[in-house]
C-alpha cells in the first residue's frame, strides 16, 4: 500500500523517509535506518526496552508507527551523548553499575533522561513511577536506582559525586549504555534470511500429513523446512537424554512444538508463509500435570527414547524404579541410616506437600541463532551459554568434523538457564543447509516461553524431630515437572533429590526425585537448578514444625544446621561457610524478636548448593604482544553478570596492570580455548583459577626472562606498570617479549583447571564450594484483600573474597528480584493444553515498584572460597530463600500458612476466610 | 503487522467522511494495535484521529470540563483542571499503564475500546459524566453509564466517533475517589471501583446523593443501584458504608479466570467500594 512521506527530526538532524503505513517505528529504526540501539523484546508495549523520545516523552518504538514521528522530533539511545563524551545518565549507569545484560539499558536510559528533564531532583517514589514501564530480569533494580540518582546530581551540577575511576567499573559498560549492537539480536547482515517456526497448536497430537506448497509458492520464501529434509542427520538432541527432535516427526507433544520452519528474504514474508502451511493434525489425549502422567493407565508420552542415551556418571537414567512408569524419565535416589526407624524414634511427625508452579526465565534477548551453512561446514552466531558443547552436539548431527563446525557467541542479553545446552542452534542450521544461504532464526519473546521453562515442582517432606528439637529422619518425595522433552529436567531432578534435605544434620534420610514428562513446555535450568524448589520445601517445613512445637524458628534452625567443615553428604566437600553465623546476621537485621505492628510478620530462611558444577572443565589463554598489550581468550559468556570484567580483573592483578588493560577477545570456537559453558555460578572460581594460571605463567616468563637479562637470577621480583621491576632495574613487559620472542612476537601462557570426576562423591565429583544464601522477610498484609506488601527484605550470600563488589551486590539482587516474583506472582498457567500466560501481558513480571520499601544486602567475605583469592561464585543463591522467608513471614503475620506458590492475595484472602 | 490503508485526517468532518465500514478510528493504538495483531478487527483503513487538533483540548465549559477523545492518559493526569475537582477521574488516568502507555492512549480510546475493566469509565460513571459522539448528521449526548453495551461494544453507531467526555461541574460538599486492585504495579485491574457522594448542605454526615460505579465485574462497567441507594439520605457510619459494600458485592457479576475467583472478586467489590467511599466522604467534607 501507499508509502507516506515523513519529514522528522532524528537525534538533531532532520530526515526524510518514506514508510509503509503498518511499519512499526522499531522495525523503522532497527532495520531501515540500522539503529541498533533501540532493542525489542515483549513487543506488546510491556517491557520497555524499545523506549524512544518523541518529543522528549518516553514511547514505545514497538507499538508506535514509523510515521507517527512525521513532524516531532525522535531522540534514540544514538542521540544521547556523543563520541568523545557519553550523557550524564549514561555515564551514571555505567559508573554505579546500572546494567547488567544490557538489554534494558537503552530504553531504561531513555525513560530516567525524560523523567530527568522534567524533574531535576526526583524522590525514589518518582524514579519508580518513571521506570515502571522498563523491565530488567537481570538486576533487581536497586543499582539503576542509584543510577538515577547520580545522573540527577550531575546534571544538577553541584555536589557532583566524584567520578568513579574506569577500573572500577564494568569493562562492557561503554558498549551498553550506548546502546552499541552487541548482542546476537543484532547481528543482520547483507543478505541474509530471516527464519521463523512453525509450532504446534495442540498439546499432543499425531501428525498426519503437512503440506507446504502455497508457503513455497510465497513470495520471498527461499526455503520450508519439515522433518523430511532431516532424514540424513541425527535427528535428535538433548544434553542429557537424546528426546528433543529439531522438527516434530510423527507427533507433536506440547502446545509450541516446533513443526516446520521457513526462510525468507523478509521477516514478514517468513511469517506469512506460516500461516500458509498445512498441517494436519489428529489429536491425542493431553497429559498437561504430573497427576495425569504418572497415573498407571497414562499412556506414553514418549513411546521409545532409546536407553543409552548418555547419562551422568554415578547414576542409571533409566532405573527399575522410572520404568514403572510410563512417562518417567529419570529416577534418583539417596539415602542414609533407616528413616522408618528415625520415625519411629521421632517425638512427632509432620508431613507437608509443596507446589513450585512452572516459571518463566524471561530474558529480554529472546532466544536467538544465527547460521551459515558452507560446502565445508557452517558458522552459527548464537545467544547461548554453551559454545563449546553446543559446537560439538551440531558437528555430531550435522556429521561434521568438530574443527569445521564454529559457534560464535556475542554478548547475551540475559539468560538464567534458558540458554543453556542446544537449543535452537539445529533448527537455524539445517534451515540454512536448505536455503543455501545465512538464516537468522527470529523468535519472539512469546515463543520463547515454549521453549524451556524452570520447572514445576511437588515436594513432600516428612521429618520427624525428638523432644529437644533435633531433627531425627526426614523422606523427602520430589516430582519434578520435566514437560515434554527432557532439556536439562533429569540434571535438575537429581540437584533437587539430592539438595532436598537441606542443610542440616539429620542422622536418617531418604530422598525420591523422579522427572515427569507432560504435554507442556520443556523444563530445564533455572537460576538454583532445583534448589529453589527444595528451598521452598524444607525452610516452609521448618518454620511449620517450629510453630506447631512452640519452638523459636531461628533457635530451631540453629540446633539443626550443618557446621562449617562438617559433610552435607559423605564423599562431598565439606560445607565452607558458617550457616549460624549468616542465619543470626539476617535475624538480627531483619529485628528478629522485636515487637511488630499489627498483621505485620517476619521470616527468615537458608538454602545452599553444591556450587560451581560437577565436571566443569575451563581453559584460558593469556597473550602478551611486543607492545606489551595483554588479551585474554577465555570461554565465559558474558550474560551480564559482569564475567570480562572479573576475568579481566584476575588477570590484571596477577600481571600488575590495570584492569582496562586486558582485553577480553570476542568469543568464538576456533579461538576460544575449551570451556564447558557458562553455568552453576562456576566461572568466577572455576574458570577464575584458568585464568589466574594463564596470568600466572605469563609471568612467570617475563621474570625469567628479566632476570636472565638482568643477570640476577635470584633477584626478587615485582610486576607494576607494565614492568618486572628486579630490585632497582625495570624491565618493560615490551622489551621482555621482544628479547625472548623478537619483533612481533607474542609470550603466551595457558592455564587449565578441571574438576575431577572422584567415584567416591555423590554426584560424580566433589562441588568446588558450596553456595549460600540467607534471607530475611518483614511483610505487612492486608487482611481485606490478601495482598502482601514486602517492608523490608535481608539478602545474604557468601562471595568469599568479591572480585568486584558492584557486581556481587547486583546479581543477589537480581536473584532476589525473581525470587520475589516467584513467591509473589509468576506463574505459568495451562488451560485445556493452552499455555495462558506466553506473553507480558498475561505473565507477570517484577516490575521496580514491586521492590520492598527496605533492602539490606550483605556479602560475607571470609576468603572461603575455592577461586583466586579465596573467591568463589554467587548469584544463584540471593533467589534461594525468598519464596520461603516471605511465606514464614506471611504466617506471622496473619496465622495463614501458603504452600503452593504464588502467594498471592487470592490465596490468602481464601485461607483468612476459613 | 498487517498491512493497511492509513489516512490522517485534518478536521472532524474529513475524518467523519473517511468512516467506512472498512476503516476503523486510530488513537493512541495501545489497544487497536494489538486487535490488529490478533485479527480481531476486519478493517483495511486506518483513519488516524491524531491530526485533529480540536480533539486532543481539555477545557472548561459550562461549569465543568469538556475532554476531548483524544486527551492523552498522562495529560488527564496531569490537569489542573481536573485535578483536585474530580480525583477519581485524576487517580484512574494515573495508573493506566506505564508513562509509554499514558504518554499515547487515550481517554477516547479507552471508552471506545469498551472493557469492562476501562480504568477511566468508572470515575467517569461515578461523576455523571457525559459522551460525545458525532457523525455525518451531527452530534449527541450519551451518558457515560449508557455507553457500554458488552465486552468490545458501544452505543456508538457505525460511522460515529467518540469527540469528547462532558464532565458537568462538581457540586459543592462533593467528592470522588478510585480505587483499584491489581495483582502487580503496572496490571490491568482485576477490580476497580469509583465512588461519587455529595453531602447534605444541612448535616455534612448525610449524604444527599450517591454514584457508585464498578469495573471488571461484568460484561461492562456498571454502577451499583442498591449501594447507591443505601448511601443516598444515610448518615454515613461503619454499617451504612458496610452495607453500601455488600450491596455492590451483590450487584456485581463478576467471572472466574485465570487472574482471579468470581468469589474474590466479588469480595474485593464489597473492600474497595467500602475505601472509595469513605475517601469521597472525606474530600467532600474537604479533608482530604
Ligand atoms: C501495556 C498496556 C497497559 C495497559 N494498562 C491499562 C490499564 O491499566 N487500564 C486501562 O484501562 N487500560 C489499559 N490499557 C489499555 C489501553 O491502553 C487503554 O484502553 C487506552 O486508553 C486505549 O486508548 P488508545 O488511544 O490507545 O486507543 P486505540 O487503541 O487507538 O483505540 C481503541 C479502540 O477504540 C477505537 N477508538 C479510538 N478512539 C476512538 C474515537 N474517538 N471514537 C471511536 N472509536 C475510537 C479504536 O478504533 C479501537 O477499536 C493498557 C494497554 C497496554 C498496551
Ligand atoms: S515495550 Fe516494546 S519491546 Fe517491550
Ligand atoms: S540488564 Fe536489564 S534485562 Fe538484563
Amino acid at each position: 500500500m501507499n508509502e507516506i512521506e515523513i519529514q522528522f527530526e532524528l537525534n538533531g538532524e532532520t530526515r526524510g523517509a518514506g514508510v509503509a503505513p503498518e511499519l512499526l517505528l522499531a522495525d523503522f529504526l532497527r532495520r531501515d535506518l540500522g539503529l541498533k540501539g533501540t532493542k525489542t523484546s515483549c513487543e506488546v508495549e510491556v517491557c520497555g526496552s524499545c523506549t524512544v523520545l518523541l518529543d522528549g516523552r518516553p514511547v514505545s518504538a514497538c507499538t508506535t508507527l514509523a510515521h507517527e514521528v512525521n513532524g516531532r522530533s525522535l531522540t534514540t539511545i544514538e542521540g544521547l551523548g556523543n563520541d568523545d563524551a557519553l550523557d550524564p545518565v549514561q555515564e551514571a549507569f555505567w559508573e554505579e553499575g546500572g546494567f547488567e545484560c544490557g538489554f534494558c539499558t537503552p530504553g531504561m536510559i531513555l525513560a530516567a533522561r525524560a523523567l530527568l528533564d522534567e524533574n531535576p531532583d526526583p524522590s525514589e517514589e518518582d524514579i519508580k513511577a518513571a521506570l515502571d514501564g522498563n523491565i530488567c530480569r537481570c538486576t533487581g533494580y536497586l543499582s539503576i536506582i542509584r543510577s538515577v540518582n547520580r545522573a540527577a546530581a550531575l546534571l544538577r551540577g553541584r555536589e557532583t559525586p566524584a567520578p568513579r575511576p574506569l577500573d572500577e567499573r564494568r569493562l562492557d559498560g561503554a558498549a551498553k549504555v550506548r546502546g552499541e549492537p552487541v548482542y546476537t539480536a543484532d547481528l543482520t547482515h547483507p543478505g541474509m534470511l530471516y527464519g521463523r517456526v512453525l509450532r504446534s497448536p495442540h498439546a499432543h497430537a499425531r501428525i498426519l500429513g503437512i503440506d507446504t506448497s502455497a508457503a513455497e509458492s510465497h513470495p520471498g520464501v527461499v526455503a520450508v523446512l519439515t522433518v523430511a529434509d532431516l532424514a540424513d542427520i541425527a535427528h535428535y538432541h538433548g544434553p542429557l537424554v537424546k528426546d528433543t527432535p529439531v522438527l516434530a516427526t510423527d507427533k507433536v507433544r506440547y502446545e509450541g512444538d516446533a513443526v516446520a520452519a521457513v526462510a525468507a528474504e523478509t521477516l514478514e514474508a517468513a511469517t506469512a508463509a506460516l500461516t500458509l502451511i498445512r498441517v494436519e493434525y489428529e489429536p491425542l489425549p493431553a497429559l498437561m500435570t504430573m497427576d495425569e502422567a504418572l497415573d498407571p493407565d497414562a499412556p506414553p508420552i514418549h513411546e521409545s527414547v532409546s536407553d543409552d542415551a548418555p547419562s551422568f556418571p554415578g547414576y542409571p537414567r533409566v532405573d527399575d524404579e522410572a520404568k514403572k512408569y510410563a512417562n518417567v524419565s529419570f529416577h534418583y535416589e539417596r539415602g542414609k541410616g533407616d528413616v522408618d526407624e528415625g520415625f519411629a524414634a521421632s517425638e512427632r511427625v509432620f508431613e507437608h506437600t509443596f507446589d513450585f508452579p512452572k516459571i518463566a526465565h524471561y530474558s529480554m534477548e529472546p532466544q536467538l541463532a544465527v547460521a551459515e551453512w558452507r560446502e565445508d561446514g557452517f558458522t552459527v552466531w548464537a545467544s547461548t551459554q554453551h559454545q563449546f558443547i553446543v559446537r560439538n552436539e551440531l558437528a555430531e548431527m550435522f556429521g561434521v568434523p568438530r574443527e569445521s563446525a564454529r559457534v560464535v557467541v556475542p554478548l547475551v542479553g540475559g539468560t538464567y538457564g534458558n540458554k543453556n545446552h542446544t537449543k535452537l542452534e539445529p533448527l537455524a542450521v539445517a534451515l540454512s543447509r536448505k536455503a543455501g544461504r545465512r538464516v537468522f532464526l527470529h523468535l519472539s519473546l512469546e515463543e520463547e516461553s515454549r521453549i524451556v521453562s524452570k520447572p514445576a515442582a511437588r515436594v513432600r517432606l516428612r521429618t520427624g524431630v525428638d523432644r529437644d528439637g533435633k531433627l531425627v529422619a526426614r523422606d523427602c518425595l520430589v516430582h519434578v515437572d520435566g514437560g515434554a522433552y527432557s532439556d536439562s529436567g533429569p540434571r535438575v531432578t537429581q540437584k533437587a533429590g539430592y539438595r532436598a534435605p537441606g542443610p542440616y544434620r539429620i542422622p536418617h534420610l531418604r530422598s525420591h526425585a523422579y522427572t515427569v514428562y507432560t504435554n507442556t513446555v520443556p523444563a530445564g535450568a533455572f537460576r538454583g537448578m532445583g534448589t529453589p524448589q527444595v528451598v521452598w520445601a524444607y525452610e516452609s517445613q521448618m518454620d511449620i514444625i517450629a510453630r506447631e512445637m512452640g519452638w523459636d524458628p531461628v533457635e530451631f534452625r540453629l540446633k539443626n544446621l550443618l557446621d562449617k567443615g562438617e559433610e552435607f553428604a559423605p564423599g562431598e566437600t565439606l560445607l565452607d561457610t558458617d550457616l549460624k553465623e549468616g542465619l543470626l546476621r539476617a535475624a538480627r537485621e531483619i529485628g528478629w524478636g522485636q515487637e511488630l505492628e499489627p498483621d505485620c510478620g517476619i521470616g527468615v530462611a537458608c538454602g545452599c548448593k553444591d556450587g560451581g558444577g560437577n565436571f566443569k572443565i575451563s581453559s584460558a589463554r593469556v597473550e602478551m604482544d611486543d607492545a606489551g598489550g595483554i588479551t585474554l581468550h577465555e570461554g565465559t559468556i558474558e550474560i551480564g553478570q559482569g564475567s570480562h570484567t572479573a576475568m579481566a580483573r584476575i588477570a590484571a592483578q596477577e600481571l600488575g596492570v590495570r584492569p582496562t588493560a586486558v582485553h577480553v577477545a570476542s568469543l568464538d570456537t576456533d579461538s576460544t580455548p575449551f570451556d564447558m559453558g557458562t553455568y552453576a555460578s562456576s566461572a568466577t572460581t572455576v574458570m577464575g583459577l584458568a585464568v589466574q594460571k594463564a596470568a600466572r605463567a605469563v609471568r612467570d616468563q617475563l621474570v625469567e626472562t628479566a632476570r636472565s637479562m638482568g643477570k640476577s637470577p635470584d633477584a626478587a621480583a615485582t610486576l607494576a606498570n607494565g614492568e618486572v621491576r628486579l630490585a632497582e632495574i625495570a624491565f618493560p613487559f615490551s622489551a621482555l617479549v621482544r628479547h625472548v620472542k623478537g619483533a612481533g612476537g607474542v609470550i603466551t601462557g595457558e592455564g587449565r583447571q578441571v574438576s575431577e570426576r572422584d567415584p567416591d562423591a555423590p554426584l560424580g565429583a566433589k562441588a568446588p564450594f558450596w553456595e549460600v544464601g540467607w534471607g530475611a522477610a518483614k511483610v505487612h498484609v492486608d487482611r481485606d484483600t490478601g495482598d502482601v506488601r514486602v517492608l523490608k527484605y535481608v539478602g545474604i550470600a557468601d562471595a568469599g573474597k568479591a572480585i568486584n563488589p558492584q557486581q556481587c551486590h547486583t546479581q543477589e539482587q537480581g536473584a532476589f528480584l525473581q525470587g520475589l516474583g516467584q513467591a509473589l506472582f509468576e506463574e505459568t498457567v495451562y488451560e485445556n493444553g493452552l499455555m495462558l500466560t506466553p506473553d507480558a501481558l498475561t505473565y507477570r513480571l517484577p516490575k521496580i515498584s514491586d521492590l520492598p520499601d527496605e533492602q539490606v544486602n550483605i556479602l560475607f567475605e571470609n576468603g572461603n572460597g575455592a577461586g583466586p583469592y579465596g573467591a568463589k561464585g554467587l548469584g544463584e543463591s540471593g533467589i534461594l530463600p525468598v519464596p520461603s522467608a516471605i511465606a514464614n513471614a506471611v504466617d506471622q503475620a496473619v496465622g495463614v500458612r501458603i504452600t503452593d506458590l504464588p502467594i498471592t492475595g487470592e490465596k490468602i484472602w481464601r485461607a483468612l476466610r476459613k | 503487522m498487517r498491512p493497511f490503508h492509513y489516512r490522517a485526517p485534518r478536521s472532524l468532518d474529513e475524518a467523519l467522511a473517511l468512516l467506512t465500514p472498512q476503516a476503523v478510528p486510530l488513537a493512541g493504538g495501545t489497544d487497536l494495535f494489538l486487535k490488529m495483531e490478533r485479527r480481531q478487527t476486519q478493517a483495511d483503513t486506518v483513519v488516524d484521529l491524531k491530526r485533529i487538533p480540536e480533539l486532543g483540548r481539555i477545557e472548561a465549559a459550562d461549569g465543568g470540563v469538556r475532554i476531548g477523545a483524544l486527551a492523552l492518559m498522562d495529560s488527564l493526569g496531569a490537569s489542573s483542571l481536573i485535578a483536585g475537582q474530580y480525583e477519581a477521574l485524576t487517580r484512574s488516568a494515573r495508573v493506566v499503564g506505564s508513562i509509554q502507555t499514558r504518554n499515547r492512549a487515550t481517554l477516547g480510546g479507552n471508552l471506545a475500546n469498551a472493557s469492562p475493566a476501562a480504568d477511566t469509565a468508572t470515575p467517569l460513571m461515578a461523576l455523571g459524566a457525559s459522551a460525545e459522539a458525532a457523525d455525518a448528521t451531527g452530534t449527541r449526548q450519551v451518558p457515560v453509564d449508557q455507553l457500554f453495551l458488552g465486552p468490545g461494544r458501544t452505543a456508538l453507531r457505525d460511522g460515529e466517533l467518540l469527540t469528547a467526555v462532558l464532565v458537568p461541574a462538581l457540586p459543592a460538599r462533593a467528592g470522588s475517589a478510585f480505587q483499584r486492585c491489581v495483582r502487580t504495579a503496572m496490571d490491568i485491574a482485576l477490580v476497580n471501583c469509583a465512588a461519587f457522594v455529595r453531602l447534605d448542605g444541612d448535616d455534612p454526615d448525610t449524604v444527599a446523593e450517591a454514584r457508585i460505579a464498578l469495573g471488571a465485574v461484568g460484561p461492562t462497567p456498571l454502577r451499583t443501584a442498591s449501594a447507591e441507594n443505601c448511601l443516598t439520605g444515610a448518615r454515613l457510619d461503619e454499617r451504612v458504608v458496610e452495607e453500601a459494600g455488600e450491596c455492590a458485592a451483590s450487584d456485581a457479576q463478576p467471572i472466574d479466570d485465570v487472574r482471579a475467583g468470581a468469589d474474590y472478586r466479588r469480595e474485593m467489590v464489597r473492600v474497595l467500594t467500602r475505601r472509595a467511599i469513605w475517601k469521597a466522604f472525606r474530600r467532600a467534607r474537604g479533608e482530604a
